[in-house]
């Protein structure tokens, strides 16, 4: 159990987590904001590398600052991808293992337990720095599950992950929480959250904005006008077929000439049935996203609510 | 246990080849020039070239190995990123520091009795067993490195970036005041190093190796003090050291949320 009770935290005279209150029990819990939003704010004083400037926050009932009991209980796996690179993957997690309390032996064992866990056996006697993106991420997460911790934090897991690794890292994560361990992943991707945990604290330049089930603050989403970006080289043709369209409001023309951005109340709908309009029109579509579609909109609506 | 594998994994990081190598070719230099110095400036006795180097450029060289060494226990951790594997592991941060500072200073005690043992080889060769104050420079030498250690540590704790203010301090500092003249030589270490060493006055000590070994200044300094002095430096520096990296934060700096 992971308890903030007001927690601020100043960077000289900016403020990095502005008078948060929370409780983060069992199971998935998602910290979503943009960049700057205080995630890594909260994930370091829940990790005790740093205090916060009022409030308090405490794990397990313990004051988490260089705590070496809360450590006992604590798997972190942190955003930054700097390893000790001159170390084979499997040499470090034996190192982090060993400053765990492990005998040599036990190191050794748990060590081919978390490798085999994140699938980096095979290539754990390669040195670090050669290693991408994907492989520090497992390897962090290895060195992570060494303690067996009941809480996990998981700080931007998923970059650099491809889709196939992204679907393994979230089967892992699912396991670990089914286990009854509160789990706390960081990330600045809606999409990618909403396939882990539904349950979500949402935060924005150091406001706890929103907490609660994620379907729930997509629906309020939902309500608001989403607009679409067409990339198409005959927009004229293509907005006739889309006026058609009972759940599209507006249409708006680009005056580069080959695009068009349309307001839909019901972008579920809209996703589903625009690739068949595509296809039996024929219509000449590049290409088509959301300028909506993520974060940044949620808190804009958010905030102007 | 955890605390002996965090010395032993700071003393394997610290002897990889790749770190050392610089400092086996600076040594390998001193002995080069502790062999031909007798023969080159024709005054010097065995005894003075060996006052003269072990003075001017081995406690120097060790000054130096302490300021560099010092800064892997932990600023550069901090630089590195890699601070947060070792604050977030369940060993009191006491024992992380203790423990990473011991391996810190016993390797630039080992670049110093290295350093010293190659000048004294170099100049005395098969007498070199015989040299008694080879034997008062080792045990200067030992507590210096603990010393400087302990000083450079709390420097680097204290200021973001500390590596240029050791630097001036071993370099500046620990050259300037040792030839000043009056009480001076007691505010700094390489003068209570010296008292310990209880060096010969050196004929010839006009030079810039005399200028190293602090030959223009007056070290009256007891031996008691010296130690008194030097094992402060030591007790009180870890301890403040200690105090300050378990109440301080030590994070990455660029990172972003």
């Amino acid at each position: 159990m992971i308890e903030l009770q007001r927690a601020s935290r100043w960077y000289g005279q900016v403020i990095g987590l502005n008078d948060v209150s929370c409780t983060i029990g069992p199971g998935i819990t998602a910290l979503l904001g943009e960049n700057g939003a205080g995630k890594t704010t909260i994930i370091k004083m829940i990790t005790g590398q740093i205090k916060p400037t009022t409030g308090e926050v405490r794990v397990f009932g313990m004051r988490p600052f260089a705590n070496p009991e809360v450590y006992k209980i604590l798997g972190y796996c942190p955003e930054i991808d700097s390893l000790y690179e001159r170390m084979t993957g499997r040499a470090f997690v034996v190192a982090m293992a060993r400053m765990f309390g492990m005998t040599a032996e036990r190191a050794r064992v748990r060590t081919e337990e978390v490798l085999d866990m994140v699938k980096m056996s095979d290539r754990a006697d390669r040195r670090i720095a050669g290693y991408s993106k994907g492989m520090r991420q497992r390897i962090k997460l290895a060195q992570a599950m060494l303690n067996d911790p009941k809480v996990i934090l998981l700080d931007e897991p998923l970059n650099g992950l491809d889709p196939g690794g992204r679907r393994e890292y979230m089967e892992i994560v699912d396991h670990l929480a089914k286990e009854g361990r509160t789990i706390v992943v960081c990330s600045h991707i809606l999409y990618e959250v909403e396939q882990i945990t539904r349950n979500i604290l949402l935060l924005h330049r150091g406001r706890l904005l929103a907490t609660g089930d994620v379907r729930v603050i997509r629906g309020l989403i939902d309500k608001h006008p989403h607009r679409i970006r067409i990339e198409t080289t005959d927009p004229r043709r293509v907005a006739a077929h889309l006026l058609d369209l009972p759940y599209v409001i507006s249409v708006r023309f680009e005056t580069t000439g080959d695009a068009l951005e349309i307001e839909s109340r019901e972008p579920d709908r809209f996703y589903e049935s625009f690739p068949r309009l595509a296809i039996e029109h024929d219509l000449p579509v590049r290409s088509y996203s959301s300028p909506d579609n993520n974060l940044e909109s949620v808190f804009r609506y958010l905030v102007s609510k | 246990m955890s605390g002996l594998y965090v010395f032993q994994f700071a003393l394997r990081d610290l002897l990889q080849v790749r770190r050392l190598l610089v400092w086996l070719i600076v040594i390998a230099l001193i002995g080069v020039l502790a062999a031909y110095l007798p023969s080159l400036a024709q005054n010097l006795t065995p005894e003075d070239a060996y006052v003269q180097l072990a003075g001017g450029l081995v406690y120097k060289l060790t000054a130096l190995a302490a300021a560099i060494f010092t800064a892997s226990v932990v600023s550069q951790e901090v630089e590195q990123k890699t601070i947060v594997y070792l604050l977030t592991r369940p060993i009191p941060r006491v024992i992380t520091l203790l423990a990473r500072t011991k391996a810190a200073a016993i390797v630039t005690l080992l670049v110093g009795v290295l350093a010293l043992t190659v000048v004294n080889v170099a100049i005395y060769g098969t007498h070199a067993a015989s040299n008694a104050v080879y034997y008062r420079d080792l045990v200067a030498l030992t507590i210096g490195s603990f010393a400087y250690t302990a000083l450079f540590l709390l420097v680097t704790l204290l200021i973001n970036r500390s590596m240029p203010v050791c630097l001036l301090f071993a370099f500046g500092w620990e050259n300037v005041i040792p030839n000043m003249p009056g009480d001076t030589v007691y505010v700094s270490v390489y003068g209570h190093l010296m008292a310990l060493a209880q060096h010969p006055s050196s004929e010839g000590s006009a030079g810039p190796l005399g200028l190293l070994s602090g030959a223009f200044g007056t070290n009256l300094i007891p031996v008691s003090t010296a130690w008194v002095i030097l094992v402060g430096i030591v007790v009180i520096g870890t301890g403040l050291s200690s105090f300050v990296f378990s109440n301080f934060e030590y994070v990455p700096r660029e990172d972003t949320d």
